[in-house]
This record gives C-alpha cells, sequence and structure tokens, in this order.
C-alpha cells in the first residue's frame, strides 16, 4: 500500500472495526445533522417570511433553534467521551508499535474528517429529501395556507455544514486532549480498579431525598402568580440535583442494606444480581440519573406541546368566546343597529349564527380581601369586576332571575366566592351566587392570575351607584369619567366555512373603519384564532422534533451504558460458567440486573413527571388551557407511549449486552 | 473402584472445513485414586489442558471415556453439566478467576449460594478453611485490594468449600512467585493429607514434586509415570527432572537409533 494511504485506510477500517461503538454515534450524529438542517431550512426559507399569520410560528422555530444547539452540544460531547475512553487502550497498543503523537493526531484529524464527511453527507441529504414533508407538517400543524413551491436553500445547507464543523472540530479537540494524556502503559494493563464506595451513603441518600421532596414542595406550593417562574427553575434545579444524588446514594445505601440481610443475600436468585448491582451502582449512578431527567424532559415536552394543540378549541373559549365582538358606547349606536349589520354580513358570507349576545358592561380592576373589595389592587387579591345588569343576564342566559333592592347576583370564573355580602368600596349588598354559565366569561373553574367576577346588579341605576362608589374612592376621578370602561357589546359565534368567515371578519373591520366614530372596537376571534394555531402549531411541531432528539440522546445513552457494562462483565460470566452457573441462570441473572437497573429511572421519571405537571397545570393557567381532563388524558398517553418506546429501546440495547457477554 | 478412570480418551480437533485435523489427545489411559495427588506434566502443546478440560467436563473427548465415581461425564446431560461441576468439582485456575464484583468471602461462598446451601452453614464451613488458607483477615477486601498468593488461596478456597470429590488445578503457581507458590503448595500438600483428592496440571517441577504421582503427557499420550512412594520433595524434584530430561531427550535418541 502506498505510504500516504495508510492514515487514512487506517482512519477509516478503525470506524468500520469497532461499528459497535462508532455507528451509533454516528447514527446520532445524523439525526442531529437531520433535526439541525430541517430547523435552519425551514427558517431559511422565504416562504416563512410571506405567509400570513407565520410570525409566530417563525419565532417558535427560531426560539427552537437556539434550544436545540443548547441541547446538541453536550449530547455530542457526552457521546464523543465514550469514543475517546474506549480507544485509549488502541492509543496504547499504537504507541508500542512505533506511532508518534504527530501520526496519531493525524490519524484522529483523519477519522473525525470521516465522521464529519458521512453525518453531514447523510443528515444533509435525508434533511432535503424530508424537508418539504416536514414544512408542510409545521404549515398543517399551524393551519397555515399549504404552499408547495417550497425549495431547497444553499443557505441552510452551508449553514448546517459551518455548525457541525466547528461542533467536529472540538471533538477533534476533546479526543486530542485524550491522546495527550494517556500513558501506554497504563494504557494497555488491564484496568480492573473498583470504584471507591461514595462516603456517607446514608447521609447523602437523606439529603437526596430531602432536595427532591424540596422541589416537589416547591411544586405544590407555588401559586400562580409572578413566582412562578422562580420557582419553575428552582424546583427544577432541585430535581436535577436530587435525582443524581439518590442515585449516587439511596442505591448504594439500599443495596448495602440488602446485603446485610444475609438470609436474604445469599440466596442464588439474589446473590449474583444483588452483588452485580452493587457494583454497577456506584459506576453508572450518573447515567442513570441522565436517562431518567432526559425520560422526564421527553415526556414533560410532549405532554406540554400535544395538550396545547389539543387544547386549542379550549383556549379560544376563554380569549375569544365570539368571533367577533363589536364595542360601542351607549348612545352612538344601537343594539338594533349593530345586530342588524351583523346578521346581514354573516348571511351575505353563508355564516351559521350559533349566538349573538348583545349586553352592557363595566370593567374595573380591584383588590379583594376577604369580601371587601377596594379600588387598589395593589392590597389584597387582584382580579376583575365586570358588572352588568339582571335584564341582559337574563337574556345571555335565558334564565328568569329576580333580584330585590340592595341585592346582587355574584359570578366566578374561578374557585367560588365563598360570602354572603359584597362589600364593594362601602357599599354593602346581599350576594346570591350563581353559577350558570355566561357565554362571554367560561367558567375556568380554578384560579388563575387574576379572578374574574361577574356582577350582576338590579338595573342601570345601581350599576351607576357602585361606579360611583368607585370613583369616590379614587382621587381625581369622575363619574363621567368611565365612560371608556362601560360599553355595549354585541358578539358573534359562527359556524362555517374558514375562507368565508375570514371574509365576513374583513367586511366587518371595513365597516368598523368606515364608522370609526360611532363604533370604537372590533375584536378580531378569527385571526386570535389563527395566531394561536400558527404558535401552538409551532410548538407542538418543535415538541415533536425535540422528542425525536431527546429520545435519540436517550436511546445513546443506554446504548454506551449497556455496552461498556458488557465490556466490564465479559469475564464476570466466563467465570461464573466455569464455577457452576448454567447459561439459562445467567440469561436470568443478567435480564434481572438490567431490567432492574432500567426500571429504576423510568419509575423515577414517571415520579418527577407526576409531580411535575402540578406545575405545568398552573404554567398552562396563564396562556388560558384550564382543561384539566384533557391535559391528563394527554400525561396518561404520552407516558403509556413513552413507557412503550423506552422498553424497547431497553430491549433493543441490551441485545448489544448479551452479544458481547456471550463472546 | 478408582475416583477417576480416563479411559482411551481422544480428542481430535478439526478446522472449520474439515481440512487439517489435529490429534491433541491420542489415547490417555489412566485412573486416579480417592486421597492421590497427582500432577500431569508436559511440555506446552502436549494436551495437558485439552485434558484438564475434558475431566472438568468443559469439553467433550472425541472417544474414550472420563468416569468419576462410575459415572460416565459423556452421559450427563448438558443443562446439568453445571450443576455436576458444582457438586463434584473444585477448580483452581492460573488466573484465579476471582469476581471482581465480589469480596473475597462472596467469591468463595459463590459455589454453595449457587447451590442454594443455607448461609448458617457457609459460615460454619468458610471458617476452618480460611484460617488453614491464611486468608480469614482478609476477606472482606476485594480481589483488586490483595495480593495475587492471597487472591490464589482465596480461589482455593472455593475450590475446597463445597468438599468436592476432586479438585482440578491448572498451574496454580503459574502467576504466583516462588514464597506464594511454595505456601500454595505446601497448603496444598496438606488438604491432601487430609483426604482431598487433588489433580494438578503444571510444568512447573517445584510444583509437580509436592504430588504423591506425577504422569508424563508427551504428544498426547501419557509417556511416563513416576510414584513418590517415601521419597522426599527433593529426591521427587530431582526425579522428575531426570524424567523430563529423558522426555525431551528421547525423540533425538530415537533419531540417532534409526541412523
Amino acid at each position: 500500500m502506498k505510504r500516504f494511504l495508510l492514515l487514512p485506510s487506517l482512519a477509516v477500517k478503525r470506524v468500520i472495526q469497532n461499528g459497535n461503538v462508532y455507528f451509533p454515534y454516528i447514527l446520532s450524529c445524523i439525526v442531529s445533522v437531520f433535526t439541525y438542517y430541517i430547523f435552519s431550512s425551514i427558517l431559511l426559507n422565504d416562504l416563512m417570511a410571506t405567509l400570513p399569520h407565520s410570525a409566530y410560528a417563525w419565532i417558535m422555530l427560531m426560539i427552537g433553534k437556539v434550544l436545540l444547539v443548547i441541547i446538541l452540544i453536550p449530547f455530542i460531547y457526552y457521546a464523543n467521551s465514550f469514543l475517546v475512553k474506549r480507544r485509549k487502550k488502541e492509543i496504547g497498543l499504537y504507541t508500542l508499535l512505533g506511532m508518534e503523537r504527530k501520526h496519531l493526531l493525524m490519524l484522529l484529524f483523519l477519522e473525525t474528517l470521516f465522521v464529519y464527511a458521512v453525518i453531514v453527507c447523510v443528515g444533509i441529504l435525508f434533511g432535503s429529501v424530508l424537508a418539504k414533508l416536514f414544512f408542510l407538517l409545521l404549515l398543517k400543524l399551524s393551519r397555515l395556507p399549504i404552499e408547495v413551491t417550497f425549495t431547497f436553500t444553499w443557505r441552510a445547507c452551508i449553514e448546517t455544514l459551518i455548525f457541525f464543523a466547528v461542533v467536529s472540530f472540538f471533538t477533534f479537540l476533546h479526543g486530542a486532549v485524550g491522546i495527550f494524556h494517556s500513558r501506554p502503559a497504563e494504557l494497555l494493563s488491564g484496568n480492573k480498579k473498583g470504584e471507591k464506595e461514595p462516603r456517607f451513603p446514608l447521609f447523602g441518600a437523606i439529603l437526596g431525598v430531602a432536595i427532591t421532596l424540596y422541589g416537589y414542595w416547591v411544586v405544590f406550593h407555588s401559586e400562580l402568580d409572578s413566582t412562578i417562574f422562580t420557582n419553575f427553575f428552582q424546583s427544577v434545579f432541585c430535581v436535577v440535583v436530587g435525582s443524581y444524588l439518590l442515585f449516587t446514594f439511596a442505591s448504594v445505601a439500599v443495596l448495602r442494606q440488602l446485603r446485610r440481610q444475609k438470609a436474604l443475600y445469599y440466596r442464588p436468585e439474589n446473590f449474583v444480581t444483588l452483588s452485580g448491582m452493587y457494583y454497577r451502582m456506584k459506576k453508572s449512578a450518573a447515567s442513570l440519573a441522565n436517562i431518567s431527567i432526559f425520560s422526564t424532559m421527553v415526556v414533560i415536552t410532549l405532554t406540554c406541546t400535544v395538550s396545547l394543540y389539543a387544547g386549542i378549541p379550549g383556549i379560544m373559549r376563554f380569549e375569544h368566546p365570539y368571533d367577533a365582538i363589536v364595542s360601542y358606547q351607549k348612545g352612538d349606536s344601537s343594539r338594533d343597529e349593530i345586530e342588524e349589520k351583523l346578521l346581514e354580513l354573516s348571511d351575505r358570507y353563508g355564516q351559521e349564527i350559533q349566538r349573538l349576545d348583545s349586553y352592557q358592561s363595566v370593567w374595573i380592576e380591584c383588590g379583594r380581601i376577604g369580601d371587601i373589595w377596594g379600588a387598589s389592587t395593589e392590597e389584597g387579591e387582584r382580579c376583575n369586576m365586570n358588572i352588568i345588569t339582571l335584564s341582559d343576564y337574563q337574556a345571555l342566559t335565558g334564565e328568569a332571575a329576580r333580584l330585590a333592592d340592595g341585592e346582587v347576583l355574584l359570578y366566578s370564573t374561578g374557585t367560588p366566592y365563598p360570602y354572603d355580602t359584597i362589600n364593594f368600596m362601602d357599599v354593602t349588598r346581599e350576594v346570591s351566587i350563581t353559577s350558570t354559565p355566561l357565554h362571554p366569561w367560561p367558567v375556568a373553574g380554578k384560579s388563575y392570575m387574576y379572578e374574574t367576577y361577574v356582577l350582576v346588579v338590579k338595573d342601570e341605576r345601581e350599576m351607576l351607584n357602585i361606579c360611583k362608589a368607585w370613583t369616590d374612592t379614587l382621587v381625581g376621578l369622575e363619574l363621567d369619567d368611565i365612560t371608556g370602561l362601560k360599553r355595549e357589546s354585541s358578539g358573534i359565534l359562527l359556524s362555517g366555512d374558514d375562507a368565508n368567515k375570514q371574509e365576513f371578519m374583513e367586511a366587518l373591520l371595513t365597516w368598523q373603519r368606515e364608522n370609526q366614530d360611532h363604533i370604537f372596537h372590533v375584536q378580531d376571534g378569527v385571526e386570535g384564532r389563527q395566531i394561536l394555531y400558527s404558535m401552538n402549531g409551532g410548538l407542538l411541531f418543535i415538541g415533536i422534533l425535540f422528542g425525536l432528539i431527546f429520545f435519540v440522546c436517550l436511546l445513546l445513552i443506554m446504548y454506551y451504558k449497556q455496552l461498556s457494562e458488557g465490556y466490564e462483565d465479559e469475564g464476570s460470566f466466563a467465570i461464573m460458567q466455569k464455577v457452576g452457573l448454567g447459561e439459562e441462570d445467567i440469561k436470568s441473572t443478567i435480564r434481572k440486573q438490567i431490567l432492574a437497573v432500567f426500571t429504576l429511572p423510568l419509575l423515577l421519571a414517571l415520579l418527577h413527571f407526576a409531580v411535575g405537571m402540578q406545575m405545568v397545570e398552573k404554567l398552562m393557567g396563564v396562556i388560558q388551557m384550564f382543561d384539566t381532563t384533557l391535559l391528563i388524558n394527554c400525561s396518561i398517553g404520552v407516558a403509556i407511549v413513552f413507557a412503550i418506546l423506552y422498553t424497547i429501546s431497553y430491549l433493543v440495547t441490551s441485545r448489544a449486552y448479551y452479544r458481547i457477554v456471550k463472546g | 473402584m478408582a475416583l477417576l478412570e480416563v479411559k482411551n480418551v481422544k480428542k481430535v480437533y478439526t478446522t472449520r472445513f474439515g481440512a487439517v485435523k489435529v490429534h491433541a489427545l491420542n489415547d490417555v489411559n489412566f485412573s486416579v485414586e480417592e486421597g492421590e495427588y497427582v500432577a500431569i506434566m508436559g511440555e506446552s502443546g502436549s494436551g495437558k489442558t485439552t485434558l484438564l478440560n475434558i475431566l472438568a467436563s468443559l469439553d467433550r473427548p472425541t472417544s474414550g471415556q472420563v468416569l468419576l465415581r462410575g459415572k460416565d461425564l459423556a452421559h450427563i446431560r448438558q443443562r446439568e453439566l453445571c450443576a455436576f461441576r458444582r457438586d463434584h468439582l473444585g477448580f483452581v485456575f492460573q488466573d484465579f478467576n476471582l469476581l471482581d464484583t465480589l469480596n473475597l468471602r462472596d467469591n468463595i461462598y459463590l459455589p454453595l449460594v449457587l447451590a442454594g446451601e443455607d448461609y448458617h452453614k457457609m459460615e460454619d464451613r468458610i471458617q476452618p478453611l480460611a484460617e488453614k488458607l491464611e486468608i480469614q483477615e482478609i476477606l472482606e477486601k476485594y480481589p483488586y485490594e490483595v495480593s495475587g498468593g492471597q487472591k490464589q488461596r482465596a480461589a482455593a478456597c472455593r475450590a475446597l468449600i463445597t468438599h468436592p470429590d476432586l479438585v482440578l488445578a491448572d498451574e496454580p503457581t503459574g502467576a504466583l512467585d516462588s514464597r506464594a507458590s511454595g505456601k500454595l503448595l505446601g497448603i496444598l500438600e496438606e488438604v491432601n493429607q487430609e483426604g482431598q483428592t487433588i489433580l494438578m496440571v503444571t510444568h512447573s517441577i517445584q510444583a509437580a514434586s509436592h504430588a504423591r504421582r506425577v504422569l508424563f503427557i508427551k504428544d498426547g499420550c501419557v509417556f511416563h509415570q513416576i510414584y513418590r512412594g517415601e521419597m522426599g520433595n527433593d529426591a521427587m524434584y530431582r526425579m522428575i527432572s531426570d524424567s523430563l530430561t529423558v522426555l525431551q531427550t528421547e525423540p533425538i535418541k530415537a533419531k540417532e537409533a534409526e541412523r
């Protein structure tokens, strides 16, 4: 062979011969390239800038890409460090055979180059074939008009090439450091030293449990207010640290305790399993904790994005109870005029009317302490108060309710109001509670950021009394100033073809612009829905791709764990066979051991997930997603699918282990 | 009846497509009586290891019989072989074969645990053995924490704790320095004097000189054997040494005779 071909061919051969180590690495790198390329080719496509309502999907994707980079770099570093470790022995051999460091560096460089070439070629190839498909998926999820003119962009290609060139360069440096730190003699001798047992396992275990429980406590006790995000990060931090401590210390403490139960420990069915796990736990605590945290991330990401997408109709009910709400001042226009216009337009665009409601309301922000309502939002619980008259209430609900003098009806969208009276800025009224659904203010059934109340008063005079009480409390505000807060509204909810609905909306908005002097606002629910789909659809799209990436990370961590343990246990099982352990016994022992080791992270992940959902449920309240049943169903569905996939990957990766152990 | 009888054992290794046949053992015949201490000597490639693997039921002969207490090893089914090895045979290997995941005590317990013994019984058994082998101080240590000699004594302890019919030792001193070897051989001799049958494969004259009988294998056949009788270790050493010289020079003589 020609001399200059020796190193390149050696580099390529090494990769192929160590396929069981390199192929999974290459495969996960290909998935990384693929995902990165999909993100950048969608982001860099001109279409994304021109499609209507695509801005939100675009922003979601942009955030997603930044997160992707943040995740990919440590992930590839982790995978590469496994390669660096496996490479050490070989480097020792090459050094003895007379290779100098410059040759080794050259070899490593060529190998990195080869791997880089393979991953970008395959990744970009698959990416460009499937980018259009993924783009269509995004458009479909975001309910954006399906455009089929998506084109291949060189810029995405170049961006991907550069990003992974940088990443590969760092993996090369990482490997080079490994070469410089190598001592040939040490590398060749079998490295059989056992790990030191962690000190004070009981103390560490208790600390781990305490920190995890504190994280859980924060989750259970956090309220939906300005502190929720700090609480969120606090609990995530606690749970991550707690998981590491649990796997490092608690597992050792428990197994040590089990070993002390001699009658139990010295049973053929437990002996090899327990001692093996004890030995293993010390080594693999970190990777088990990683597996558990990655699993939690996958499950929470998918549950959030799936339930947000599935929850869009529910969110719509809160954000936009009507397709259109026309608002005006009393006297500027009349209900009849507005309703007539709405009926005419909906008829023109072939829409069927589901609801058409007109009501007058005053909107006030107050602070509530018990049954005392004050004007200052700084004191007490901040809440929104909508005041409507009894006649409008009757029209909205179709209920023939009656009110005596000095009596009001109170309706709450959150938790029920627990008092018999209401002291509204020193005006006291008897309260009777109503829970008949009021369409413009749907019931969430729980409290979120600000509670919303609807106060039904006997007539317009009573409405003015209450408003007066409010303006009197506030310095420099007269009753006449509240006209901006008091408005007539007509809301219409339609069903019919989406495109026609949009035309209806455009016609309504044009009409409003022409009559700006007496119709001051039209709230556009049709566009609101499209924005919601654009945003949550984009989120779901990211969720799917991230779920994929996280899952590949998980698979790789599992695989490398099995592989390294396989190499470690190879000798042990040969010995056991000589001492009198049958092949069947060995198999069942291995199965038990791996099963125990792999079930633990899954169980912990599911526990974290179940607790974490408590907070997710509250966070969902911020974006008006109150459907707890939907959230629970999504959680259960995602958890089951994940558990199945987890089991499959466990089975697949443990085959790698069996292959090695059997020799 | 002899404890172990080896009758006309042959072992032929064939390459994958049957092109080349290697006769590892040609026609081996010998027997071991209860309470004997037999050493098998031979050069590298003489078939020692093949013979030991067959005796250990790790491998099967191409033809011939191996009888342990009159029971033919070839008639034991594959799935029962492990239990058979565990119950009747004890092993000492050149490279110790201790599990890194277990401390010495648990390594020694391993065959008893696999046999489903009660752990009180294990504790009763390990006590006198560990004292005799001088490892009672280090029982809680892991293999990587102790010396080679200590590891081998622990391995011997593991072989003896099941009270096997026969202890098979494969180059037990191969990885030890002379002091550790001496100590181990002394212990094996002592154990044998208490009635334990031992069969050892070695090419160390020092190791073989502790045995009561030495078999010499050459080219897959038992070539020669010597009995210790009333000889001391030193005399035995000289006699083995002489026999080996004969063994090695014999082909030259044969060639000379042909001329």
